[in-house]
């Protein structure tokens, strides 16, 4: 498909001033009325990769437009379930689940209560509240941190956990560009984020056991009491 | 049995979230249509907001593609992926997924033009951006925001997560759909 010069949303460039470039056909056809003899077919990529290059900016701008019906409809819906305390009501399911992830949280203490909301939001695709929670559970963690530089074993737990959390509610986006058909992938997305936050706790965990990071480790350079004093 | 519980699924979890949202905010006393609006009222911006995204991701992937760039990747790297059982064709995600999330949005489009809507691809591109994160996205915002430098272990524990999710994706797409 070729576009018409008049179409062209390109704005009046630069060059405009200049007086042989009043007219908007290409380049080559302005010096000589015959075009340069090339042989077209050798640049056959280089106008393909041209096209879609113009066609593609052109599709991204529609799509997003035509998102926006679900999309609106599934914040509001999150809206609902963000003011209505959904994620407070599963908390309680939750928490024992995530508790013995993160052993170095002393009991009662703040910072768990906020990772758990964090971790639950994220479940239900909350997205838009999970981040805040998280940041707050993060500054938690920092007061709990004897190296305010270092990452403890928590923070890495939580980030994992973030990055690999089990997902009831699929993204909105995700919604709005596949409408009905996100019905099927529902059941899939809950599995594999099932093994998946099961494989970042142990990564997280293992990682955190070996020689390179145990010797980086906040809490043991602090000299905890329970670890050994390590070379 | 699993075809059942997709069944199951497929015919509950919206239904759930688009009736029962509402309904449970009512039971807590919300005001439901107020806070809908307040938060529909993003919608629009969201879809404004990624327009620099999807063009971007969009034009990148065709370009790829109209050059011929894809098809040698994807030719090149058949032996490896061919053996792990990976399709080459959802490889553009695996790689974007990680960066942005606009940006996987865009080439589940992309994917939804070039193998229609119904395509096994189209289901593993869709399990792979609804299973990670924006992994780099997320560990800036967090460590940003407390100031930590050194990361220790949390980029190799976000990526393995991140690509164990992929190759699951995969396989539990083939297994349940094929």
């Amino acid at each position: 498909m070729r576009r018409k010069p008049s179409r062209s949303p390109l704005p009046p460039s630069g060059r405009s001033h200049r007086r042989e470039t009043t007219s908007c056909k290409a380049p080559w056809r302005r010096y000589g009325r015959q075009p340069i003899p090339l042989p077209l077919r050798r640049f056959v990529s280089s106008r393909a990769i041209t096209e879609a290059a113009f066609d593609f900016a052109d599709t991204a701008a529609t799509l997003a437009l035509g998102l926006i019906g679900v999309l609106t409809l599934f914040l509001g819906l999150l809206g609902i379930a963000e003011a209505s305390g959904l994620v407070h009501a599963l908390v309680r399911l939750t928490q024992p689940v995530f508790r013995p992830l993160f052993p170095e949280i002393p009991e009662g203490h703040p910072a768990m209560g906020m990772i758990v909301l964090n971790l639950t939001a994220n479940i239900l695709g909350l997205g838009n509240a999970a981040t805040p929670m998280g940041i707050k559970a993060m500054e938690e963690l920092q007061e709990l941190n004897p190296d305010p530089d270092t990452a403890t074993n928590s923070m890495v737990m939580l980030l994992a956990l973030n990055t690999a959390s089990v997902q009831l509610v699929p993204p909105t986006l995700l919604i709005a560009i596949m409408g009905l058909q996100v019905n099927e992938i529902i059941f899939p997305i809950i599995l594999v984020t099932l093994c998946s936050a099961i494989i970042a706790a142990a990564a997280a965990t293992l990682l955190s056991k070996t020689r390179k990071h145990r010797l980086t480790d906040p809490h043991r350079q602090a000299g905890f009491p329970d670890s050994p004093p390590s070379q | 049995m699993m075809r059942t519980i997709i069944g199951i699924f497929a015919a509950l979890v919206l239904p759930l979230i688009i009736v029962g949202f509402p309904l449970y905010g009512l039971y807590k006393k919300v005001p439901v249509y107020e806070v809908f609006v307040e938060g529909a009222k993003e919608g629009f911006q969201v879809a404004f907001r990624i327009i620099p995204y999807l063009v971007a991701i969009l034009f990148a992937i065709g370009m790829f593609r109209a050059s011929g760039a894809m098809e040698f990747l994807t030719a090149g790297l058949q032996p490896i992926l061919g053996f792990l059982g990976f399709p080459p064709e959802v490889l553009p995600m695996a790689i974007i997924r990680p960066l942005t999330g606009s940006g996987s949005a865009a080439i589940v489009a992309d994917m939804i033009n070039q193998y229609g809507e119904d395509s096994i691809l189209v289901k593993m591109a869709a399990t792979m951006f609804g299973s990670t994160e924006t992994t780099f996205y997320v560990i800036a915002v967090y460590f940003g925001a407390v100031n930590v430098k050194k990361t220790r272990h949390a980029v190799p524990a976000g990526l393995i997560a991140d690509v164990s999710a992929m190759f699951l994706a995969v396989y539990i797409i083939r297994w349940l759909f094929s």
